[in-house]
């Protein structure tokens, strides 16, 4: 009787443990893009703007074909961009501006020790801690 | 047999409208004049159309604090004193279709929501203690000065105003960023 309880428990917790496994899985998996997903992308200049600069830097990205919003900071020599993810890209976007200006603008990409600085309003859900620690396996 | 059965009836019809009664008596007392908060000043739970999600409806209050907090977003990239926080906004997908900007802006918004007293979302994040504290948090690796958190401030401000916020109601969400002063800075 003993022997056969233990298997169903043991059988139960199993299912339970796969089934939370997959959802894991679903619910954290990378899909592609859908017709919503906005992207922030960041163009770093060797030298600092001026304001005339901005402005025609802010109208030539708002001219591309799936940037949303554009903000430019003369002073700390970047510029600022969300695009539509389905109908352009970041480096799509860079490459046409040095094709079109001699700025010599690089597309900025945070490193890994960057990206350890972190977000402090990173989600802390039951959900997310699960995804880091089945990342953390695999 | 049939009599007890009535009486059973009658006595559960008189048990019944005491109930009614009861409850009646008491939602008179709960109606009591319920203070707007600032949620509803920013729209409330009235439902409008979602501009970003075509077809899709939303909280016009919820969807004022998500126009605030986008444009605080661009504020926070593009200000070089504290981006170096927000790397993860240039991260470009991070789980489902769901990119850094995105993901940071539900948050924030959530939280706003929260704190500016919204029944129908609720924030899932770290508290502002924990969430600033590497000890706790091992997404950020340094703790947030007196400045950090002023420039913050600055750039909302900013945000604010580009989405045309009014001076009024943006020193009440200010008083919301400010009473989470003490948890967040800790050096």
């Amino acid at each position: 009787m003993l022997k056969r309880s233990l298997f169903i428990l043991g059988t139960l917790l199993l299912v339970l443990v796969a089934a939370v496994t997959v959802h894991v899985y679903l619910v954290t998996r990378v899909r592609p893009p859908d017709d919503h997903t906005r992207i922030l992308a960041r163009m770093d200049f060797p030298h600092r703007l001026t304001a005339g600069d901005s402005t025609g830097i802010t109208a030539w990205l708002y001219g591309r074909k799936g940037v949303d919003h554009v903000l430019c900071n003369p002073a700390g020599k970047l510029v600022i961009f969300s695009f539509f993810a389905k109908k352009t890209s970041a480096g799509t976007v860079v490459n046409d501006f040095n094709a079109s200006f001699a700025y010599h603008a690089t597309r900025h990409l945070p490193t890994e020790a960057e990206m350890t600085m972190g977000c402090p309003f990173v989600s802390g859900s039951p959900g997310y801690r699960m995804y880091l620690f089945f990342k953390h396996l695999f | 047999m049939l009599f007890f059965k009535s009486r059973h009836l009658a006595i559960g019809v008189v048990c019944l409208g005491l109930l009614l009664t009861v409850g009646a008596c008491s939602k008179d007392h709960s109606s009591a004049p319920v203070q707007a908060t600032l949620y509803d000043s920013l729209g409330g739970t009235a439902m409008v159309q979602d501009p970003a999600n075509p077809g899709t409806m939303i909280e016009k209050g919820r969807l004022g604090i998500r126009s605030v907090v986008d444009s605080t977003i661009f504020v926070i990239a593009a200000d070089t004193a504290i981006n170096g926080f927000f790397s993860v906004l240039l991260k470009e997908v991070t789980s489902g279709n769901t990119s850094g900007l995105m993901a940071l802006s539900k948050n924030l918004t959530d939280f706003f929501c929260v704190g500016t007293g919204a029944k129908d979302f609720s924030y899932t994040g770290k508290n502002m203690h924990d969430a600033h504290n590497p000890s706790t948090n091992p997404r950020i690796s340094m703790l947030v000065g007196d400045d950090d958190f002023n420039e913050f401030v600055t750039d909302l401000v900013k945000g604010a105003k580009q989405v045309g916020l009014s001076d009024q109601l943006i020193a009440q969400v200010g008083n919301v960023v400010a009473a989470q002063k003490a948890q967040v800075v800790q050096k």
